[in-house]
């Protein structure tokens, strides 16, 4: 009897799968079924005062259990997807770290060289093209539709004669008639290119024209002009500064990534990589 | 201790500020750095306004949508391309050829903030130690060094003291706060102006219920409101509430509604409950205007819902259909948001969707105003659409055809100067038009009284003021309203081709619209209504518009003929100009590119001014 049952394959099952149960068990001990999540009182303090600076005011009780709840709901969902080891390989979370990392090293990189002001002006004298003041000029325009030629040059005749603008050329299509002091890129863009490149040929001091634009033509009258010119350092200082920091915050990212990468020897096992990239990355 | 080590760290950034020698006086924004002061009352004020073109929607490398797809943009640099500057932009470099007056940059904020930085408030002075440490590290693996050790460490360390505050949370007002720094940087009151704002980013469903939030000043919250923190546009509003009421100058821009599924003009609130007269009195105090047009589309109307309306096939982007179900429904669009609007007015005394419009890109490459379609090179959404070849096969993944897109629209505001509290009170009263990319200028006014022509421009607009409303306003009359119109082309763009003016209203139980031609260049416009076409193609082996035909400037007065004092109504006004290419043919022209043959290489751009209602009370 005993004999038959030892050779009875149910029974090997069956004594097969009890073993297989233990060494499961002896391997990975069952979790208690409950894990516990703590909020203690300076957790709970931190979320209400997250919460308050959204809402500018004190939560109610209603509020303390949606905070909870909500709290709960982010952590559980957290700690489980960390048990099951989701956060490997994700491209998001890798993204997410690299960004961080980035702004981390770009801050203490930046944090390192605070600037002076020898240095700005060095960095001014390098770089004359963001600081040098484009041609500017003063000037009143009065407007007339492309199919009003005759009208424009008789106005024309009118205005040398010292008589003023005629009232329908009054701010016409809304376009001002006196035009302040204005550099010439806020020309270009106010009346196009081409009447920005004409009235830049105009002399100063006399009524010219007609010059055209996309709106129709203009009869100018130019009152100064001042040539493009290099600003001293003391009256564009703050402007300076901002250039440079701006310039010094992107060299610092880079800056930070180069630091980085010499900590690495990159290595390509994988094939269909040209040899010229190879080289490039082993002698980085 | 912590706090103030973390302090320690952060008042670095300041002592960087105060190294340099100080300038003029300065201004103190919420808990932020010192900067130097700038002056609004400086700007001279022009009574009768000026357009002001900006950008009212655009994500820099801070979004983390944009910056998964490569975009690396600071907000600096979106102002630097916004003021005409090259730079890099999704590959390439890259300019608008002209720059705009004002933008404002609406980050997601949801998943704002990349680490906790070094730049938090509260400033220990220059000589502080650990200060000094930093500025002596002799390399960056030092540097990091001591961030970790003086930063992270007691972030990390929990138990007792607590850290007063966390990596996330901390981390968000790290990130809000560059943009809010990068946006004062770039402030130039008189000429160039930059508004804080971010994008509150809700889509239950896939229904598109995004909405831009615009500060007015200085006055911000510590953190934005975000989605994560609650996805039902009520909880936006109740979160907006309490920042008026502790003084923060707010409103929020609703966009995308075609991609809305119905949810943004709506039927009853997003958790089920019907519309009340609190709600649509909450929406209409916190919603002035909408999104008209974007690089997604536009939502003003589709030819299957308005079969009447000869110009509703524009950009109306079919293929977003396609995807996340988002099918065409009329409720969809913002001229059935109008009407229903109107219908609400009937029914519970308020209208919750009175809507001003504005135009926005919707970039995700941090380039704003990059709307002109004889430049549009670079693609609006990283790789999925960097060069003419992909642009001419290829999917916005899970939204539509890239051939679909549109550069996008931008947003004109008429302002007494280029600041930001002009800019913003006259976005707040809806003084706006939304235009799909050129800088044509429009204004209407509602009254009574207006004459068929003026002396001069100053007259004209002198006179809409004195016996109308203008554009965002209430018509208040008992007779039938005169709309005096008036719309002028952009400089480099072609003439216009005519002014219509569109009238909603609500009547018997239905919610009707009708479109009137008003004036039209050269004469054209029938008796009966109808307008002659004005047949000048653009020149398809060149792109070039046509320069002969249409008006500079068109103006008129139009009085409504079917007026009922009974009825809630509301009018608004659009702009044709002539045709011109689209994006679409100078890529095959460029680069030779083959696009589908039913893509349209020719468009009818457009501007869309603000209704002005009338209200029955």
């Amino acid at each position: 009897m005993l004999a038959r049952l030892v050779r009875e394959p149910l029974v090997h099952f069956i004594a097969l799968g009890a073993l297989i149960f233990a060494a499961w068990y002896w391997i990975n001990p069952p979790r208690p079924p409950v894990d516990e999540i703590v909020i203690d009182q300076p957790q709970l303090d931190h979320l209400k005062a997250l919460w308050k600076a959204e809402w500018k005011r004190d939560p109610s009780p209603d509020d303390v259990k949606a905070i909870i709840d909500r709290h709960l709901r982010k952590e559980i969902f957290y700690l489980e997807a960390m048990r099951m080891n989701l956060d490997q390989n994700d491209e998001i979370i890798k993204r997410r770290l690299a960004q961080k990392m980035e702004a981390v090293a770009g801050d203490v990189s930046r944090l390192m060289k605070p600037v002076t002001d020898d240095e700005l002006r060095i960095y001014m004298k390098r770089r004359p093209d963001l600081f040098a003041q484009p041609q500017s000029i003063g000037f009143r325009q009065v407007l007339f539709l492309t199919s009003e030629r005759s009208a424009a040059l008789a106005t024309l005749a009118a205005l040398r004669e010292g008589n003023p603008v005629p009232e329908a050329q009054e701010d016409r299509m809304g376009v001002p008639n006196d035009w302040g002091v204005t550099a010439g890129p806020d020309i270009a863009n106010a009346f196009g290119d081409d009447f920005a490149a004409e009235l830049a040929k105009v002399p100063v001091g006399k009524w010219e024209g007609p010059i055209a634009s996309g709106y129709g033509l203009h009869l100018v009258y130019v009152d100064k002009r001042e040539d493009a010119h290099q600003p001293s350092f003391e009256s564009v200082r703050p402007y300076v500064q901002r250039e440079y920091d701006y310039q010094a915050q992107r060299d610092a990212e880079q800056a930070a990534y180069d630091a980085l990468r010499k900590r690495y020897t990159v290595r390509i096992t994988a094939e269909g990589v040209p040899a010229d990239v190879q080289l490039a990355l082993a002698s980085q | 201790m912590r706090l103030l080590l973390a302090c320690g760290a952060s008042g670095l950034i300041i002592a960087l500020a105060a190294f340099a020698p100080a300038q003029q006086a300065v201004v103190t924004g919420p808990e932020h750095e010192v900067l130097p002061a700038i002056s609004d009352a400086d700007v001279p004020q022009n009574p009768l306004k000026e357009a002001y073109f900006g950008e009212t929607h655009l994500h820099t490398g801070v979004s983390m949508d944009a910056f998964i797809g490569g975009n690396r943009l600071t907000p600096d640099d979106a102002y630097r391309f916004a003021q005409g500057e090259e730079i890099m932009v999704n590959g390439s470099m890259h300019k608008i050829k002209r720059p705009l007056d004002f933008v404002a940059v609406t980050d997601h904020s949801e998943f704002m903030g990349e680490a906790y930085s070094l730049m938090n408030p509260g400033a220990p002075g220059y000589d502080d130690p650990i200060a000094k440490s930093f500025r002596d590290a002799p390399d960056l693996e030092t540097a990091l060094g001591l961030y970790g050790k003086y930063v992270l460490t007691p972030l990390a360390g929990g138990g007792d003291p607590h850290p007063s505050f966390f990596q996330g949370q901390s981390a968000v007002e790290t990130t809000w706060r560059r943009n809010y720094e990068a946006t004062e940087r770039n402030y130039k009151p008189g000429k160039f102006t930059t508004i804080h704002a971010y994008e509150w980013t809700s889509a239950p469903g896939g229904g598109n219920l995004h909405r831009n939030i615009l500060f007015r000043d200085t006055n911000l919250p510590k953190v934005p409101f975000s989605s994560n923190e609650g996805d039902d546009p009520e909880e936006l509003w109740a979160w907006m509430k309490a920042q008026r009421d502790a003084g923060v100058k707010v409103f929020a821009m609703p966009h995308n509604p075609n991609e809305s599924k119905g949810l943004l003009f709506t039927e009853a609130t997003l958790s089920g409950k019907p519309i009340t007269r609190e709600y649509a009195a909450t929406r209409a105090a916190m919603e002035p205007l909408i999104e008209m047009m974007q690089i997604k589309g536009n939502s003003e109307v589709v030819p299957d819902f308005w079969p009447n309306d000869e110009f509703a096939d524009f950009e109306n982007a079919r293929s977003l259909q396609d995807y996340n179900d988002r099918k065409f429904m009329k409720q969809n669009f913002v001229r059935y948001g109008l009407g229903r609007g109107l219908k609400y007015k009937t029914d519970l005394g308020i209208n919750p969707f009175k809507y001003g419009f504005v135009g926005g890109t919707d970039s995700h490459n941090g380039a704003p105003g990059n709307v002109e379609e004889d430049n549009w090179t670079v693609g609006s959404h990283g790789l999925a659409d960097q060069t003419a070849e992909i642009r001419a096969a290829a999917i916005l993944e899970g939204e539509m055809k890239v051939s679909d897109l549109s550069p996008g629209a931008i947003t004109g505001v008429w302002a007494t100067s280029n600041t930001r509290g002009a800019i913003w009170d006259s976005m707040a009263a809806k003084e706006t038009f939304a235009t799909s990319g050129p800088r044509m200028k429009v204004r209407a006014f509602a009254g009574q009284g207006f004459a068929s022509s003026y002396a001069s421009y100053a007259d004209m607009v002198r006179d809409g003021y004195a016996k109308g409303v203008p554009m965002g306003g209430n018509y208040t009359g008992t007779r039938a309203p005169q709309l005096l119109v008036w719309a002028v082309k952009d400089p480099i763009g072609p003439n216009l081709d005519r002014i219509q003016i569109v009238k909603g209203w609500y009547e018997n139980g239905e919610i009707k619209d009708k479109v009137y031609n008003v004036v039209a260049s050269g004469n054209r416009l029938r008796a009966d209504g109808t307008v002659e076409p004005i047949n000048a193609p653009i020149d398809l082996k060149t792109g070039k518009f046509n320069t002969t035909k249409g008006s500079a400037e068109l103006m008129g007065v139009w009085t409504d003929p079917d007026y009922d004092p009974n009825q809630n109504a509301y009018y608004y006004i659009r702009v044709l100009q002539l045709p011109t290419a689209r994006w679409n043919l100078y890529d095959e022209l460029k680069f030779g590119v083959k696009f589908q043959p039913d893509v349209k290489k020719e468009i009818v751009e457009r501007a869309w001014g603000s209704p002005i209602w009338h209200e029955v009370n």
